[in-house]
């Protein structure tokens, strides 16, 4: 360390330095190829809001032919093209197509680059008081890489072969006997995973070295704290997946049979040896399922946040809070294999599995209890962020217990691959992670763009998309336990299911209303970006934490002068008669912290 | 780090430490990915009925002295550079850029070998397992020489220079010792990868 300390005199004028930086930008370094993590982290947002379009779209498409199974869509001609049939049904290998696409697009583009990429890049060096990451020249690696990732992936949808059709797991030998769409996927996703591991190098390296003065660990907002474990997760899983996705690239490019054993297709008898494909699952699911705390995790922070910001209340506790999340990071690798409790495993392998799984209802349980007792009797302001954040709660609450219906797996072969998982899953990281990643962008807008974005847009729109998503998943859950198969094109020819043709009638309307409430809200975010009303305060929520102390539109570099000082915790909330203190106020004489117990009151 | 030196130190200082510190958790997700290779390893050999167990050509061996030759030669570019003696800190790179290459290609050679034996990488999945992985590595080894080659580009502009000690910022010290250990971990790690397929072909 003695030759990093040699430069401390030619680098105290950093303040200056960084204002002298605004005067030479143009529109290229500016918007492009930035590297302040403010702005990457808006070049994550928009990204992710394209892909979330594009992937909500496609799943309207899909439920249109579930709902309304061989209507004639010829309508959607200049979209679809070719891949409606002659007379104008939705082809078979398109809707698999779309039902991939599907769940790539919003697991890994939109709720692991668009939520954990946005809020990373924005809140880490806002809210422990750094200029920027530890690296920006990785942080801009990070994002066009991601813009890489998603140029090929557009790309794929284009090609004759038309994009994978294997599903998001990409399964072989599904995955092996497609064609080039999936060699699009597996390149993609390679840049994807090179995105996220440089960019979760970056977060973790900024939490541990970059923290302001006073900024101990435990006194880092629990966005922090979401948003670290979360790139743990991501480093951890991540390259394991590229091991999977090499050895299946080799088995589809090169000849190989890791995973690929003799297979008849069509009638024709392909010799591929004795390799495994359950050997994939593994590989694949070892990243799959912290995959899911990849996607939760932040929304967990941020609801924390906004909870405790809007009810005017510390969070209810916050070390609790802090180690549940590293319970959950250690439990999620622990407990891959309960995806593929039918793939034969042995039963007592499996129910040690399944010990894991139900574990990790204790700390879900503590961290829903916690947000629970944190708006209690709080002095709670119902604006659009509280609502998202509250709407989350119960979209967690919900689908975490179905989650331990299926961690059981006596109950998960009956459910496998049912409408009930795909509830489940969705209710519990899709439309819980997505009611997180909108609170998160209405408490943080004022931040992003010094704008407010509209509120009564914002309300109806959380109204729709709440009371849409139980319409639409609710019902679900009963078809799954009747046996419906998921990712199937028609159920025309199995009678027994005819029984649920209204209900999925039902779930396609309603999909397509909350979808048609989602375009809303998009519009509502991009006018607010150009019109919405000027934030006037520095501080409109009264929040405690660091980012509020920038100016409102805060230049590369963050504070103008000194980086500020921390010396308390972030949830000094209706303290000493204060609504909020803000971590840069000094502890008054005598004052206690919040873990300490006040002394005896002397009896007088 | 302690708080006290955390709290003493400016931006930039903060960056010089954390790029450090972002090295060692790459090497970690690397490590990750080649774990991931090799208990896939472990678990297809468990259960397979046809696998075959070839013996590993004796070139790997050599190679493998190569590579731990060519940390040594790296070891002494370190302390050529923290001397302040650039010449022989160049002689020495390039010595290790050499021995970085001739490992390559005895790797290569040994891959030959392995196929003129009649381990296919189509017939025999113990064969492909030993390309994959052994190929995964060399080309981290590929990337390890690039950063050599820079490295080397940039020192033999300099070395005409006088100014040794204006030269020699906190900076550019970082960036030998991170190309260090880089280089050292990629050594480690083909002897890792050597020892773990020895061990599973006997």
């Amino acid at each position: 360390m003695s030759d990093v300390n040699t430069t401390m005199e030619h680098t105290h004028a950093e303040a200056g330095h960084h204002a002298h930086e605004a005067h030479h930008e143009n529109f290229f370094t500016k918007y492009l190829f930035t590297m302040d993590h403010k702005m990457i982290a808006k070049q994550f947002l928009i990204t992710g809001i394209f892909w979330a379009i594009i992937g909500a779209f496609f799943s309207v498409v899909f439920r249109l032919q579930l709902g309304f199974p061989n209507a004639d869509l010829s309508w959607l001609a200049p979209v679809m093209g070719r891949w409606l049939t002659p007379d104008g049904t939705l082809d078979p290998n398109f809707y698999n197509a779309l039902i991939t696409m599907h769940g790539t697009l919003l697991v890994f583009f939109v709720l692991t680059a668009g939520l954990s990429g946005t809020f990373a890049n924005f809140l880490i060096p806002l809210q422990i008081g750094a200029r920027d990451m530890a690296s920006p020249l990785m942080n801009m690696l990070s994002y066009w890489f991601f813009f890489l990732a998603s140029v090929i992936m557009f790309a794929s949808l284009f090609i004759p072969d038309g994009p994978a059709q294997g599903g998001w797991t990409a399964y072989p030998p599904l995955s092996y006997l497609q064609g080039q769409g999936m060699t699009l996927w597996l390149l993609s996703l390679t840049f994807f995973v090179a995105s996220t591991v440089l960019g979760g190098l970056n977060y973790i390296t900024t939490i541990l070295n970059m923290r302001t003065k006073g900024m101990s660990m435990f006194k880092m907002p629990l966005t922090i704290w979401a948003l670290f474990f979360t790139a743990v997760i991501g480093l951890l899983s991540f390259p394991v997946l590229v091991a999977g996705f090499i050895l299946l690239i080799f088995d589809r490019s090169l000849g190989t049979s890791f995973y690929l054993s003799d297979l008849v297709v069509n009638g024709q008898f392909l010799d591929k040896g004795t390799g495994s494909p359950i050997l994939y699952e593994h590989l694949f699911w070892f990243l799959g399922h912290p995959e899911v705390y990849i996607v939760i995790l932040p929304a967990m922070g941020i609801v924390s946040e906004v909870l405790s910001v809007n009810s005017k209340k510390p969070v209810f506790g916050y070390r609790a809070m802090v180690f549940s999340i590293l319970a959950i990071t250690i439990l999620s690798f622990l407990v891959w294999a309960h995806h593929m409790f039918v793939s034969g495993m042995n039963p007592f392998v499996g129910s040690i599995f399944v010990l894991f799984t139900l574990l990790i209802a204790v700390p879900s349980a503590i961290k829903v209890f916690n947000w629970i007792a944190t708006i209690w009797r709080g002095n709670i302001r119902l604006n659009p962020q509280t609502m998202y954040a509250i709407g989350f709660v119960s979209m967690f609450i919900s689908g975490g217990l179905t989650g331990i219906f299926l961690g059981n797996s006596t109950i998960d072969i009956q459910l496998h691959d049912t409408y009930f998982i795909v509830a489940h899953f969705h209710i519990v990281m899709g439309v819980a992670a997505f009611l997180g990643m909108f609170a998160g962008v209405h408490h943080w807008f004022p931040k992003m763009f010094g704008r407010y974005m509209n509120r009564s847009m914002a309300y109806m729109h959380f109204w729709v998309t709440l009371i849409g998503a139980y319409l639409i998943f609710w019902p679900m859950h009963y078809m799954g336990m009747a046996g419906v198969p998921r990712r199937y094109y028609s159920f025309d020819a199995f009678d027994a299911f005819s029984q649920f043709a209204g209900m999925n009638t039902f779930i396609s309307v309603v999909a397509m209303i909350v979808f048609a409430f989602q375009i809303l809200w998009v519009a509502n975010f991009f006018y607010s970006i150009f019109r919405g009303r000027k934030v006037k305060e520095s501080n409109p929520w009264g929040a405690t934490t660091l980012e509020w102390t920038t100016p409102i539109n805060p230049g590369h570099g963050n504070w103008p002068g000194d980086i500020p000082e921390v010396y308390r915790w972030p949830y000094d909330y209706n303290k000493n008669g204060h609504e909020f203190i803000p971590q840069t106020v000094p502890m008054e004489e005598g004052e206690l912290e919040h873990e300490e117990t006040p002394a005896p009151e002397k009896v007088s | 780090m302690s708080e006290l030196s955390l709290n003493m130190q400016s931006h930039e200082e903060k960056q010089l430490f954390a790029r450090r510190f972002a090295l060692w958790i790459a090497l970690g997700a690397i490590l990750m990915m080649f774990a991931g290779l090799t208990s896939a390893y472990i678990v297809k050999k468990a259960d397979s009925t046809t696998w075959t167990n070839f013996s590993i050509p004796d070139i790997f061996y050599i190679s493998t002295l190569v590579i731990i030759l060519s940390s040594v030669t790296m070891f002494g570019a370190q302390r050529a550079f923290r001397k302040g003696a650039m010449a022989s800190y160049r002689n020495l790179l390039l010595a290790t850029f050499a021995l970085g290459s001739l490992f390559l290609a005895l790797q290569i050679e040994g891959w030959m070998q392995l196929k003129a034996q009649g381990i296919d990488m189509v017939e025999e999945i113990s064969g492909a397992f030993f390309y994959v992985i052994s190929g995964a590595h060399a080309a981290h080894i590929l990337g390890g020489l690039l950063i050599l080659l820079i490295m080397i580009l940039k020192i033999s502009r300099r070395i005409k220079k006088e100014n040794t000690e204006a030269y020699l910022t906190p900076g550019r010290k970082l960036n030998v010792t991170l190309m260090a250990t880089y280089w050292h971990f990629i050594g480690f790690l083909w002897i890792y990868i050597f020892l773990f397929l020895l061990y599973n072909h006997n």
